[in-house]
């Protein structure tokens, strides 16, 4: 039979699914309201900055900067970590013990669900690495710094980063815990997209380091700073993420799909 | 649905219901593109070339018309291999350029001059559209990878100064301060001091040559010719990023995530798994 043919025998009757027609498989609901909520964090942080960083923010000695600058980094560290590890260990705990009888539109739903994480994932990283990240060159190319911890600092490493690396995490532990592709195999690109940026925070580490003895002021092109664009890099392993992503979805669309369905039917054997 | 749709969805095996997922997943993976285009040619850039195009009076003719192609010809060969190996698109150097030129933008508007309040003529930031253009261009007509990083690694370096010139030139007006003559540029970094950042930066033109004329397309061809080296190698990071590679999960971790069956999970089985599970004793 030909194709044309098929086609027309198929569209001629009604179309029925192995899932009902009005079945949803995705749920963006939760992506927006995430989206909202960083996007009220990060502009929320953008405005404080703007209020408060040249007036309590120039010398770490002053008791306003502790006031303004040092208690929310005292504040911002455990609660993001704190809402983690809450997200994390809900994610485990819900896990799917028995993936092995997942059906198709389960499965399919879940890959939708892992895709919204992604979206989430790389909303909060575009925040530091376009908006925050070139705020830092502008302040400490104007600003002699007098601490590691300076008003750019608090808000791009102590805030933003942590706050990805939350997103980052939670799209590894669901894909891990609840889809079988990832829970029988480690993805090689998804832990590269998620250990990769989420090493930019002990990186930190060296940055302060050469900017406490090297030098203070800000060379942003420096070799100091070269870790953060490698481990930067390994962003681009998402395009091999997104291939594995597809390929399965690829072939649920297909398992859930009534002319495949028709197609295995009319493959088997006249009686 | 017009006769054709339903050929196409008839030739791919899928319903209409199905379609309309696989249409909503292409909408999300746009999405996750554009953001993961925009933010690692930006990090990327930043931190290797950012200095040189902070500033008006940094753009100088010695390094910020050697690194800047250099540096961002990396991202472009890169998504430019992505997106040619997955989706035979030729999008990939024009996406970055046009992300990276939307980020910077708005960078340049709200931190250099919402934050710090530095005029934007003094921060004005530099483009690579032209070179871009030329690349996505070449791949497309040649597709040929090869042909694109020799003739378009080298077209990528030589159009950066040209195609950044005409917003450049008015800078290069000769001023006179304090009975010596600098160009507006210098005066503006005269004028908004940068108090954190070393002077060295700036003040980078050495050579004798140069007292002769201008020696920028000395710059400029050195960068065409490293240009050509940068695109093969990212083009080639590009193509490995691509790799869906998978590697086995341990035997308890596997019973761990879910994964009660055995055969068809795959994955190393530890030394005595089947002892154990049969309940026969050796």
């Amino acid at each position: 039979m030909s194709i044309s043919r098929e086609y027309s025998r198929s569209t001629a009757e009604p179309i029925r699914g192995s899932v009902d027609a009005n079945t949803k498989v995705y749920n963006l609901i939760p992506v927006v309201l995430a989206w909202g909520f960083l996007l009220a964090v990060y502009v929320g942080l953008r405005l404080y900055q703007q209020a408060f960083a040249f007036k309590y923010g120039l010398d770490s000695t002053a008791p306003v900067f502790e006031t303004y600058w040092m208690s929310l980094f005292k504040t911002e560290i455990p609660l993001i970590f704190g809402a983690g590890f809450v997200i994390w260990a809900y994610l485990w705990v819900t896990r799917d013990r028995n993936m092995d009888a997942l059906t198709p539109e389960v499965e399919l739903k879940r890959y939708f669900y892992l895709v919204g994480w992604f979206l989430i994932y790389i909303f909060a990283f575009v925040w530091i690495a376009v908006f925050f990240g070139e705020g830092d060159a502008t302040w400490h190319q104007t600003v002699v710094r007098d601490t590691a911890l300076t008003p750019s600092h608090i808000v791009t490493f102590y805030a933003c980063v942590p706050l990805y690396m939350v997103c980052g995490v939670s799209s590894l532990m669901y894909a891990t815990t609840r889809l079988p592709a990832f829970a029988k195999s480690y993805s090689v690109p998804l832990l590269m997209v998620v250990i990769g940026p989420g090493l930019i925070l002990p990186n930190l580490g060296f940055n302060e380091w050469g900017h406490a003895y090297w030098f203070t002021e800000e060379i942003f092109s420096h070799p100091l700073h070269w870790g953060f664009p490698v481990l930067g890099w390994t962003g681009l392993a998402l395009g091999g993420l997104l291939v594995q992503v597809m390929s399965r979805m690829a072939q649920l669309f297909k398992q859930l799909s009534p002319a495949d369905k028709a197609r295995v039917v009319r493959s088997q054997p006249a009686e | 649905m017009t006769k054709n749709d339903a050929a196409v969805l008839t030739a791919a095996e899928l319903s209409p219901q199905a379609a309309k997922w696989s249409r909503t997943f292409d909408y999300m993976i746009i999405v996750i593109a554009a953001f993961l285009v925009m933010s690692v040619t930006y990090l990327n850039f930043l931190l290797l070339a950012g200095d040189w195009d902070f500033f008006i009076d940094f753009k100088d003719r010695e390094y910020w018309v050697l690194i800047y192609p250099i540096v961002q010809i990396m991202m472009a060969a890169a998504f430019q291999a992505i997106f040619w190996n997955l989706f035979r698109l030729p999008i990939g150097a024009t996406a970055a350029a046009l992300l990276f030129t939307l980020g910077v933008w708005i960078e340049r508007y709200q931190s250099w001059g919402g934050l710090s309040y530095f005029p934007i003529t003094l921060v004005v930031p530099g483009t690579f559209f032209a070179g871009a253009l030329i690349l996505d261009g070449m791949l497309c007509i040649t597709r040929s990878f090869v042909v694109t990083g020799l003739f378009g690694g080298v077209l990528f370096g030589l159009t950066f100064y040209p195609s950044n010139w005409a917003f450049l030139a008015p800078y290069f007006q000769p001023v006179k301060l304090m009975d010596s003559v600098t160009s507006l540029a210098s005066l503006m970094g005269y004028t908004f001091a940068r108090t954190g950042t070393p002077e060295y930066v700036r003040l980078i033109e050495r050579g004798t040559l140069r007292t002769f004329g201008s020696p920028v397309w000395v710059s400029v061809f050195f960068s065409a010719f490293v240009c050509i080296f940068q695109y093969f190698f990212w083009w080639l990071v590009g193509t490995l990023a691509t790799k869906a590679t998978f590697i086995p999960v341990g035997y308890r971790f596997k019973q761990l995530y879910g994964m009660k069956d055995k055969v068809q999970s795959g994955g190393a089985k530890p030394v005595g798994a089947e002892i154990k599970t049969t309940g026969v004793v050796a």
